[in-house]
C-alpha cells in the first residue's frame, strides 16, 4: 500500500522550497526563460570549431587493471594450451616447475573439496503489523471530464490522514493519448499536469487558482488546495495528499468519513513559454470514502526526565510524527557566538533519529529533508509563538514544543529501536552535527514506554556543555584581537574586481593605532592594507589597496560591547589557480606598524582556532569532507593554461 | 565532423534543461545520465560533450546572465567557459560534481570578463561598498557581513533555476552553508517584495 509523500496537514513551507511558480517568476523577471537564438547559434558554432576529440583523462588504476586483465587473459590461453599438451604428454606438464603439481593432481584424479557453504546468519526481518486494508474507491465525473477519480490508498493513525489519488482518462484513452491530441501545437509531449483549480491569467502569466477541498467528519480540513496530478506512465495521473487531523475538535475512533471535492480541473503544460492552459473542466468530482483509523502504534509517555538541566516533559509518538515538550535552560543566544540570527536562543536545535541508524553527522539539505526519517517541522515556544528555525523567535520561554515529522514514501513502519532526541547548542549554520556541543540527550523506548537520559552523542565525539557557564565562549583573544570572518568577495574598486574581507573583534576602543593586514603568496609579501584605528562608526576609509570600517557590536546575553574592524583587501594581481580561478592569498597576517610586532601571523588559522573554541571541533570534520581544494587540478601533462588555448594569452600577475 | 544534436528531452517527464515539471525521481535519473555522458566525454567522446553542453546550455546562460546582464558579454563568457570545459573536463575527478564544476568555470569566466571591463560595468551589477545601510551593523554583525558583496541574482539563479544544492553553492561562493541559506532566504524575500507574489511590479 503506497502512502503519500507529503507531511501532515499544512506543513510549514520551507523557506527554500523550489516551487514552480517562483521558479517561473524568477526566470521571467531575470529574462532567462530561454536563451536567445543568437546565443544558441553561438554555442553551436563554438562546439563545431572545437577539435574532434577531448583531452583524455589518464587513469592509472584503470590502465593497471587493463594491463592486468590482458595478462590474465594471456595466462589463461597458455594454460589451456598446456591442458592440451597434458592430455597427450602428461609427463611433460607434470615436470613443469611451479605448475607440475597442478597437473599431477589433475592426472592423479584428486577431488577438489567443494567450497564451504556459507551458513545463513541473518534472522528474518520482522514485518510490521499490517494496517487495515483500504479498498480503492472510484467516482465518476459530475460533468464532462473524460475520466474518473480514484482514491487508490488511504491510511490514518488518527493524527494524520494520507491519501493517494489517481485520475484516469476513460477506459481506452490514457493520458498519453490526450497529449497526442495537442502534438501539433506543442513541440514536446512532456510537461503536462492536471491541476485542481480554475485557469487564470495575469500579467502574461498563466496560473491556476486552487479550488480542491477535503472534509473529514464534517470539518473542512483542506481548503483551496492545488493538487497536481502527474502521469505515472501507465495510463493514469497520480497525486497525493496528507492532512493534519489534530485540527478536528473531537477525537475519532473507528472509521472516519472523508469527502474529497474537486470542483475544477485544468490541464496545463510547462514548456518553453512557461505554463500554458490546455483545457479545463467544471464541475469535477465529489468522492466520499471511509478510512479506518489505525492508532495501535500511537504512544504517549508522561514521565518527566531530566538531563543536564533540560527536562523532557511529554512525548507523543505516532507513525506520522513525534512531538515532545521540553523545558530547556537559558544558555545564551546565537549572537553570543557571533552566529546569524543573534536573537535566537542556544540549545533548542534538536535532532531525532533511531538508535540503530548512524547518528546524524551532516545537516539536512533541502533536497534531502527526510534524512534519518525525521525532520523538525516546527518549534513552538512556551508563549505560543511558533518559529521556523531559519527565522528568529521573539521570546524564549520555559516550555517548548518540538514536532518532528516522519516523512515516508512508503508504508509507515513500526519503530523497534529506541529513538534518540539530541538537543544541540547551535544551529546548522555553526557546522555539522558531529562537531557541535550538546545540551542534552534522551532516548525514547516505545516498547517499554520509557524515556531516559543517554550518551549516544559521544559516539561522534560530541561533548556536553556546562549549562551553568557564565556565558557562551566567544573564543580566546590573541593580542586583544579575535578574527571572526575571512571571505573572498567581489569588490568593484579592486583592480581585479575581487578582494578578501576580514573581520576582527577587539574589546578596546583602540583609537589612533597603526595596524596593517599583510597578504602573502607563500612567503612573499604581495599586498598590505595599512589603517589607523578609531574611525567614527560607519565611516569608511578607502585607499589604493583596500578599505576599512569600524562598528560596535553588543553580545545579547551580557551586553558586552566589542569593536568590529572590517577590512576589504583588494587582489591587485590576476593570479590564477589550477581551475582558472583567482588564486587566494596563502596567508594573511595582522601587524602593528608602530612597533613592527606581528599580532596574528596567520589570520585564517587563528579564525579557525577561535571558531572551534567557540562552536566545537568542526575543523577536523570538514577536513574529512570534499573541499574546493580537492577539486580538479590541471595535470602537468596537459601543459599550462596558455598552451591549451593555442596562442591566447592570459595575463598573470 | 561529429553531428551536433542538442537534445533536450532525456525521457518522459523531463522537459529539457529547464525543467519546470519534474520529480525527485526524474532528477536523480537525469543526474545518472549526465554522469554517464561526463565519463564518455572524459574518454574523448565529443558527441557526449556536445550533449552535456546542450543539457547545461540554459543553466550556463542563466548563471552568466545573473552576473553580466549584457547579452554580448554573456555570450562571450559562456563561449569561453565552454572552451575551458572542453579542455579541462578530463581533470574532473568525480562526474557527479560536473554541474557544480561547470558552474564554477562559468562564474570564473564572468569574473574574468568583469575584471577586464572594470569601470564599464553597470553600477547596479556588483554590490556597492560604503552604502548608507552599512552604517547599521550593530544589531546583527553576521547578517551585515553576509549581505556585503554577494549578488542576490546569482545565488537565486544557482539554487532555484540551476538546481545546485546549498552545500555546493556555499563552496562556489566561498561562504558557509548557513550564510548561503540566509542569502537565499533574504534574496527570495527581496525578490518577492520587488515583484510581488503574482509577478506584478511592486507599487503598480
Amino acid at each position: 500500500m503506497k502512502i503519500g509523500k507529503h507531511g501532515p496537514g499544512q506543513p510549514p513551507r520551507s523557506l527554500l522550497r523550489r516551487d514552480r511558480a517562483f521558479r517561473a517568476q524568477l526566470a521571467r523577471q531575470l529574462g532567462v526563460e530561454k536563451p536567445p537564438q543568437a546565443f544558441h547559434a553561438a554555442m553551436q558554432k563554438t562546439l563545431l570549431e572545437l577539435p574532434e576529440e577531448l583531452p583524455v583523462r589518464y587513469r592509472p588504476v584503470r590502465e593497471l587493471l587493463r594491463r592486468t586483465t590482458m595478462a590474465a587473459a594471456v595466462l589463461a590461453l597458455v594454460f589451456l594450451g598446456l591442458l592440451g599438451v597434458n592430455s597427450t604428454y602428461p609427463q611433460i606438464t607434470e615436470a613443469l616447475p611451479g605448475l607440475g603439481f597442478v597437473f599431477r593432481s589433475i592426472n592423479g584424479g584428486q577431488e577438489v573439496p567443494p567450497p564451504p557453504v556459507a551458513e545463513a546468519t541473518s534472522s528474518p526481518t520482522p514485518t510490521p503489523e499490517a494496517a487495515p486494508v483500504f479498498l480503492p474507491v472510484t467516482a465518476q465525473p459530475l460533468g464532462e471530464f473524460p475520466g474518473d477519480l480514484t482514491v487508490d490508498a488511504a491510511w490514518t493513525d488518527g493524527k494524520t490522514l494520507y491519501l493517494d489519488l489517481s485520475i484516469g482518462f476513460g477506459m481506452d484513452m490514457d493520458l498519453a493519448e490526450t497529449f497526442k491530441q495537442h502534438e501539433g501545437d506543442l513541440e514536446e509531449k512532456t510537461g503536462y499536469q492536471l491541476l485542481t483549480g480554475t485557469p487564470e491569467y495575469a500579467n502574461e502569466y498563466d496560473y491556476v487558482l486552487p479550488s480542491a477541498h477535503v472534509v473529514v467528519e464534517g470539518t473542512l480540513l483542506q481548503e483551496k488546495e492545488t493538487l497536481s496530478f502527474e502521469s505515472n506512465g501507465a495510463g493514469r495521473a497520480e497525486s497525493s495528499l496528507s492532512l493534519d487531523l489534530t485540527q478536528l475538535k473531537e477525537l475519532i475512533d473507528g472509521a472516519m468519513e472523508v469527502q474529497i471535492f474537486i470542483p475544477n480541473l485544468t490541464l496545463t503544460f510547462y514548456g518553453e513559454h512557461g505554463m500554458e492552459h490546455i483545457a479545463s473542466w467544471t464541475p469535477g468530482f465529489e468522492l466520499p470514502c471511509k478510512v479506518e483509523i489505525d492508532n495501535t502504534q500511537n504512544h504517549t509517555i508522561l514521565s518527566p526526565t531530566t538531563d543536564n538541566q533540560a527536562t523532557l516533559e511529554r512525548v507523543e509518538y505516532t507513525p506520522s510524527y513525534v512531538q515532545v515538550e521540553a523545558t530547556l535552560p537559558n544558555i545564551g543566544f546565537c549572537g553570543d557566538l557571533l552566529l546569524m540570527n543573534d536573537s535566537m536562543p542556544l540549545g533548542i536545535y534538536a535532532q531525532l533519529w533511531q538508535e540503530e541508524a548512524a547518528p546524524p553527522a551532516a545537516p539536512k539539505t533541502p533536497e534531502d529533508p527526510w534524512r534519518n526519517g525525521y525532520t523538525m517541522s516546527e518549534v513552538q515556544l512556551a508563549d505560543g509563538t511558533e518559529i521556523d528555525l531559519e527565522l528568529g523567535p521573539e521570546q524564549f520561554g520555559d516550555k517548548n514544543t518540538f514536532r518532528f515529522t516522519f516523512c515516508s514514501q512508503g508504508q509507515p513502519v513500526r519503530l523497534d529501536a529506541p529513538l534518540v532526541l539530541t538537543f544541540y547548542e547551535t544551529p546548522e549554520e555553526a557546522g555539522e552535527f558531529a562537531c557541535r556541543r550538546v545540551l542534552a540527550e534522551f532516548s525514547i523506548d516505545l516498547e517499554k514506554n520509557q524515556v531516559f537520559a543517554s550518551e549516544n552523542y559521544k559516539k561522534t565525539g560530541n561533548e556536553k556543555l556546562d549549562p551553568d557557564r557564565k556565558a557562551p565562549p566567544l573564543g580566546t583573544f590573541l593580542n586583544d584581537f579575535l578574527c571572526i570572518d575571512i571571505s573572498l568577495q567581489p569588490m568593484e574598486a579592486s583592480p581585479t574586481g575581487m578582494g578578501e574581507y576580514v573581520a576582527l573583534f577587539t574589546p578596546y576602543p583602540m583609537v589612533g593605532r597603526s595596524l596593517a593586514i599583510q597578504a602573502y603568496y607563500d612567503d612573499v609579501l604581495v599586498q598590505q592594507l595599512p589603517v589607523t584605528t578609531g574611525l567614527p562608526e560607519g565611516e569608511r576609509f578607502t585607499g589604493e589597496n583596500g578599505s576599512y570600517m569600524e562598528s560596535i557590536y553588543s553580545l545579547p546575553s551580557t551586553g558586552e560591547t566589542y569593536r568590529v574592524m572590517s577590512f576589504w583587501i583588494y587582489y591587485l594581481y590576476d593570479r590564477r589557480d589550477s581551475t582558472g580561478g583567482l588564486q587566494r592569498y596563502t596567508r594573511l597576517e595582522l601587524v602593528d606598524l608602530e612597533t613592527g610586532k606581528t599580532l596574528i601571523s596567520d589570520l585564517n588559522e587563528e579564525m579557525m582556532r577561535s571558531r572551534v573554541e567557540a562552536l566545537g571541533d568542526f575543523v577536523a570534520y570538514y577536513a574529512q569532507q570534499e573541499s574546493p581544494e580537492n577539486w580538479p587540478q590541471v595535470s602537468s601533462s596537459v601543459g599550462t593554461e596558455s598552451d591549451l588555448y593555442g596562442g591566447r594569452n592570459d595575463t598573470q600577475g | 565532423m561529429a553531428s551536433i544534436i542538442l537534445e533536450n528531452t532525456v525521457f518522459p517527464g523531463f522537459s529539457g534543461p529547464f525543467p519546470f515539471f519534474f520529480s525527485l525521481r526524474h532528477l536523480k535519473a537525469v543526474r545518472t545520465i549526465i554522469e554517464r555522458w561526463v565519463r564518455k566525454a572524459q574518454n574523448g567522446d565529443k558527441d557526449a560533450f556536445v550533449r552535456l553542453m546542450g543539457e547545461c546550455e540554459t543553466a550556463m546562460y542563466s548563471t552568466a546572465k545573473a552576473i553580466l546582464h549584457n547579452e554580448a558579454d554573456v555570450q562571450d563568457a559562456v563561449q569561453e567557459a565552454l572552451c575551458r570545459a572542453f579542455y579541462k573536463l578530463h581533470t574532473l575527478r568525480q562526474p557527479k560534481f560536473f554541474k557544480t564544476w561547470l558552474t564554477r568555470v562559468v562564474i570564473n569566466c564572468c569574473y574574468d570578463l568583469l575584471r577586464q571591463q572594470r569601470g564599464l560595468v553597470p553600477l547596479d551589477l556588483l554590490p556597492e561598498e560604503g552604502q548608507e545601510e552599512d552604517r547599521d551593523l550593530s544589531l546583527d554583525v553576521r547578517r551585515a557581513l553576509a549581505a556585503l558583496g554577494e549578488n542576490d541574482r546569482l545565488i537565486l539563479t544557482l539554487y532555484y533555476l540551476n538546481d545546485i544544492p546549498v552545500k555546493e553553492i556555499a563552496k562556489l561562493l566561498g561562504i558557509t552553508e548557513g550564510a548561503a541559506k540566509m542569502r537565499l532566504y533574504h534574496g527570495r524575500k527581496k525578490f518577492k517584495e520587488s515583484f510581488g507574489a503574482n509577478g506584478k511590479e511592486a507599487g503598480l
